[in-house]
């Protein structure tokens, strides 16, 4: 049957018979005996070359021939002894040896009744032989705490008895050590069991020495409070030292002229309490810690030093101006016209001079005053102050250019118009990222839906981009709307996920041949997909789900 | 008693037609038949196969070569395969009849005659 292969044909073919494959078992090839090749039936021989077999355990006994035939065995045994030379060896110079035993057993006057060493593993005497090993054979010291029993379980010594027990050792209260007491290890900061309070004490061990390893200790025998920070710190109480379990037991009756009331260490300006001193309470007025000094009453009005006292007198008045006299000071009252005239420092040389009061102003009235002329009396304007304060009219600010000062703030006050700023030139150097919303008189451009930039960049170019591809190429999104200029014989390959109508133009511009391909489905008339000549082209589009089709000068 | 031949090869007989200078992507569903029934083969258990054409069987050397080394034969692992050449790779060939056979290969199975026959290389009338 003949098949035209570019129609994608359906033939009906033999039944695929595999061959049979048991799993499990071992594949053996029986090869006839004698032969030296296997030859493979049909299609190409292929020749097996069979060498003697090798692999198993040779055994004893079954391996027959001729010894000196293997070389190698036979130079390992002639550079042995020989055994009928070493057995009647007799001499002490020879390079051969016999009777090594007996000279083993004669070595420096022994005799042949050595210790064995199964004799020795097994010794439970309770007498140490000659050779028995000294107690201490392993670390050379009998540590603290080492008990007999404990010695013994490691298998130094067994059996060895007339020492302290252990339960002896470990319940011992008494003061003075037995005659078999462990030296006490001066080096270790442990009251050890058996350890008397006098020994510890004159050891200086108390430091950092908790009540409760003390067994005996007396109320004379008392642990300083500063036993674990080394000082009794102002405010650390006794039932405070006490509720830190530094001391049980203590109270404060023993410890002289504390109370739990507030005390402070009669040394205050030291950081410690040291050894002997005492605590006072505050505001102690002949003892306290500001010695020497009395306040006198609330009400005095002179302050003199008296010896230590110090007296507070009235104030003195100073450096009235008239603007602050807003009344007639009450200790006027009862004053004659010589008060003024001799002597005062404030006062006018005579009451003619003084000024006639009723010109003035007073200030509550001008704070009000909403005219446009000045009172004659008007107080003058501080115009260094930079500020429109209420009562300066429009004129005269004006003149004093009050305004232009006020353009510093930037601050568009109420009553500017939009005319007047904008022709202060505030509006220059607004730009429009200052503009966080658009206001909504604003409105769009007709059409602008959303930035411009935005729409600009979705929209293709009217006139394509020109690419040129010198090689084999997966295009990607990139490429949208413009124009390949392939030149050489290679492959350009269509990718899947890109959007619904993408359009590519391609063109062979070389002499060679471009292959189009698609990732998945490239689609085409009569499956041409060739740009074999040259400047022939074909448009392709992406018809959607990763299906491209082709169209253009195909081969 | 007439005489009858027992074809005990397992390659089937069929004679194929490619175009000159065309580009060849085609592909060829196998089936076979179990009694009146028709069955899907198939190359699932089958990891390569090669199509080689020669001008007789006592060449020594192909003309064509298909292989799915490099792709030119593409098994799926269902019951088709395919067929890959470009024009440019078929410019050159001779026009006429040869002949071909093609073989699968897989793990236990390393050479299986599958097809074999006529195969036919046409010349194009219009370029």
């Amino acid at each position: 049957m003949i098949l035209r292969v570019e129609d994608n044909p359906k033939i009906i073919i033999r039944q695929d018979y595999q061959p049979l494959i048991y799993t499990g078992t071992t594949q053996y090839i029986f090869v006839p005996s004698g032969n030296t090749q296997l030859t493979q039936s049909g299609g190409n021989p292929d020749t097996v070359v069979i060498y003697s077999p090798t692999g198993g355990s040779a055994t004893w006994g079954l391996i027959s021939g001729t010894l000196a035939s293997q070389t190698d065995l036979q130079l390992a045994l002639d550079a042995k002894l020989n055994i009928t030379d070493f057995n009647i060896y007799t001499g002490a110079t020879s390079t051969t040896l016999s009777g090594l035993r007996t000279d083993l057993n004669t070595v420096s006057g022994q005799t042949a009744s050595k210790l064995e060493t199964s004799l020795f593993n097994t010794y439970t005497g309770t007498t140490a032989p000659a050779t028995y090993l000294g107690i201490n054979a392993l670390n050379t010291y009998w540590d603290s705490g080492e008990t007999v029993s404990w010695v013994n379980s490691q298998g130094f010594l067994t059996g060895v008895t007339g020492y302290v027990t252990t339960t002896d050792f470990d319940t011992y209260t008494g003061t003075t050590a037995p005659a078999t007491y462990l030296p006490i290890n001066a080096l270790d900061t442990y009251w050890n069991s058996g350890e008397t309070v006098s020994y510890v004490t004159g050891l200086g061990y108390l430091t950092g020495v908790t009540a409760a390893q003390i067994t005996g200790v007396t109320d004379t025998l008392y642990l300083h409070s500063d036993a674990l920070d080394t000082y009794w710190d102002s405010g650390e109480t006794v039932s405070w030292v006490n509720s830190q379990g530094f001391l049980t037991s203590i109270t404060a009756a023993q410890i002289t002229g504390v109370t739990d009331t507030l005390y402070l260490h009669s040394d205050a300006l030291d950081t410690y309490w040291d050894s002997g001193e005492t605590t006072t309470a505050i505001n102690n007025a002949t003892s306290g810690f500001i010695t020497g000094y009395t306040f006198t009453q609330s009400g005095a009005t002179v302050i003199t030093e008296v010896g230590n006292n110090i007296n507070i007198y009235s104030p003195i008045h100073v450096a009235d101006t008239w603007a602050e006299v807003t009344a007639k000071p009450s200790w006027l009252s009862g004053t004659t016209l010589s008060d003024f005239q001799t002597g005062h420092t404030h006062s006018y040389s005579n009451l003619t001079d003084k000024p006639d009061l009723s010109v003035y102003t007073l200030q509550s009235t001008i704070d009000t005053l909403t005219g446009t002329t000045l009172p004659a009396t008007y107080a003058p304007i501080n115009v260094t102050d930079g500020y429109w304060t209420s009562a300066q009219t429009t004129s005269y600010v004006t003149g004093l250019n009050y305004v232009t000062a006020s353009i510093i703030d930037n601050i568009w006050t109420s009553a500017q118009t939009t005319s007047y700023v904008t022709g202060l030139g505030y509006l220059t150097g607004v730009t429009w990222n200052d503009v966080s919303s658009k206001p909504a008189y604003l409105g769009y451009v007709s059409g602008l839906t959303s930035a411009a930039q935005t729409q600009i960049d979705a929209k293709l170019d009217l006139d394509a981009t020109i690419v040129s591809v010198t090689g084999t190429t997966t295009i990607d999104a990139t490429y949208k709307g413009k124009i390949i200029e392939a030149s050489g014989t290679f492959t350009i390959t269509l990718p899947d996920s890109m959007d619904t109508g993408m359009r590519v133009d391609i063109v062979n511009v070389g002499t060679g041949t471009i292959t189009i391909a698609a990732s998945t489905t490239l689609q085409s008339k009569d499956s041409a997909v060739t740009l074999a000549n040259q400047y022939g082209g074909g448009s392709v589009y992406h018809r959607g789900s990763d299906v491209w089709l082709l169209v253009g000068d195909l081969t | 008693m007439s005489q009858d031949t027992l074809d005990l090869s397992q390659d089937t007989q069929y004679d194929l037609i490619i175009k000159k200078d065309r580009t060849l992507a085609a592909t060829i569903t196998c089936v076979y038949m179990s009694g009146d029934t028709e069955m899907d083969f198939s190359f699932a258990d089958y990891t390569g196969a090669t199509l080689n054409v020669k001008r007789d069987s006592k060449s020594s050397t192909t003309i064509l070569d298909f292989d799915t080394d490099d792709n030119s034969i593409v098994l799926s692992i269902l019951n088709t395969f395919q067929l890959n050449k470009t024009a440019a790779e078929l410019a050159t060939l001779p026009v006429g009849e040869f002949l071909y056979d093609m073989y699968l290969k897989s793990a236990t199975h390393p050479k299986r005659a599958f097809l074999s026959g006529k195969f036919i290389i046409e010349d194009r009338i219009t370029i």
